[in-house]
């Protein structure tokens, strides 16, 4: 998540559903979207700058 | 700052994740809330709302339940099934309020009412012309008539199973039913015996003509019916509901309950309007 840039709320869904699912497909099965759609969201959650 | 360290299968978080992990949930908690809140806040606001019935619920009272409801919100959508899962869809999200014989005494954050407690009783063929009083006779019984039971995944069947267990009543299992209009279907017919509840009882209103009822005092078992939302949601409109199911139950389930002339609606108590209990 670049710094500055405004938290998005459906980020912080997705980063919770994958990481209680323990998986892409869980996490989008619970968000009700693709797998890959969830490991798009998920992907920008990599590093959060200061 | 890293969130996830990518190094290991499964992914594990930094301290950094964790801490994004744990406000996130309650953040994400928070905003399934919003909805509710909101409508909450302006009272005069008619919800969307999601109701579950316990199937005997949903069999005597849910029409008039359902009619008196449709005023109070804008779009309704009802479910209906065995407590177990109406429980479960409830902590889902899945619905908003339910109907059910389960409290989830176990779950924080849900707000209950009591509708109306009801004692169980013993139902019999009416060809088998042998009065019931004590579970002497009881047991004599299951050794003579199968026992036609509730399905044991459902929360009735369940209860009944512990208890008749603890009162040491031996009944083999041989037929298992998962609904109360097939299960008094059963016994009308003379295949066996069956402890069933006065709104089980209801729900099977076309067969208790060939049924006798025994109000075995002795067997001393209960359920409750309760109405159960989120706590702290839709909370005007939780107190309408109970309102609404009282006057169902009072006005709807007791007399006809009554009028199958079996004494069965002397099973029945419903709380002092004082004296409700939400907890």
């Amino acid at each position: 998540m670049p710094a500055g840039k405004l938290i998005d709320m459906y980020a912080v869904q997705v980063f919770v559903a994958v990481t209680e699912e323990g998986s892409m497909s869980g996490a989008a099965s619970r968000m009700g979207i693709s797998q890959s759609g969830c490991r798009r969201w998920f992907g920008n959650w990599r590093t959060i700058s200061a | 700052m890293i969130l996830v360290d990518r190094t290991t299968r499964p992914l594990t978080l930094t301290p950094f994740g964790l801490a994004l992990r744990n406000r996130g949930a309650i953040l994400s908690e928070e905003l399934c809330n919003l909805k509710a809140q909101v409508l909450d806040a302006g009272r005069g606001v008619k919800p969307d709302l999601r109701i579950g019935l316990v199937d005997s619920f949903a069999a005597t009272c849910g029409s008039a339940f359902t009619r008196q409801m449709l005023g109070r919100v804008a779009q309704l959508s009802v479910r209906t099934g065995l407590s177990p899962q109406q429980g479960e869809s409830l902590l889902r999200r899945d619905l908003d309020l339910i109907i059910t014989s389960d409290p989830l005494m176990d779950a924080n954050d849900v707000v209950r009412y009591r509708l109306f407690t009801e004692r169980y009783f013993v139902i019999t063929p009416k060809a088998l012309d042998k009065p019931l009083q004590s579970l002497d006779d009881l047991r004599a019984l299951a050794n003579v008539l199968p026992v036609v039971r509730f399905n044991r995944l459902s929360q009735v069947g369940l209860q009944i199973e512990r208890h008749m267990r603890g009162l040491g009543v031996r009944m083999p299992n041989r037929l298992e039913l998962d609904n109360a209009d097939a299960l008094t279907a059963m016994v009308a017919d003379g295949i066996g015996w069956a402890v069933t509840s006065p709104m089980c009882f209801l729900q099977a209103c076309t067969w208790v003509e060939n049924v006798t009822a025994h109000l075995v005092p002795q067997l001393s078992l209960e359920r409750s019916l309760y109405l159960v939302a989120r706590r702290n949601e839709y909370s005007a409109f939780f107190a309408d509901a109970c309102e609404t199911a009282r006057n169902v139950i009072l006005d709807t389930f007791l007399p006809r309950l009554s009028a199958l002339g079996k004494g069965v609606e002397t099973l029945v108590t419903i709380d002092e309007e004082d004296s409700r209990e939400y907890f």
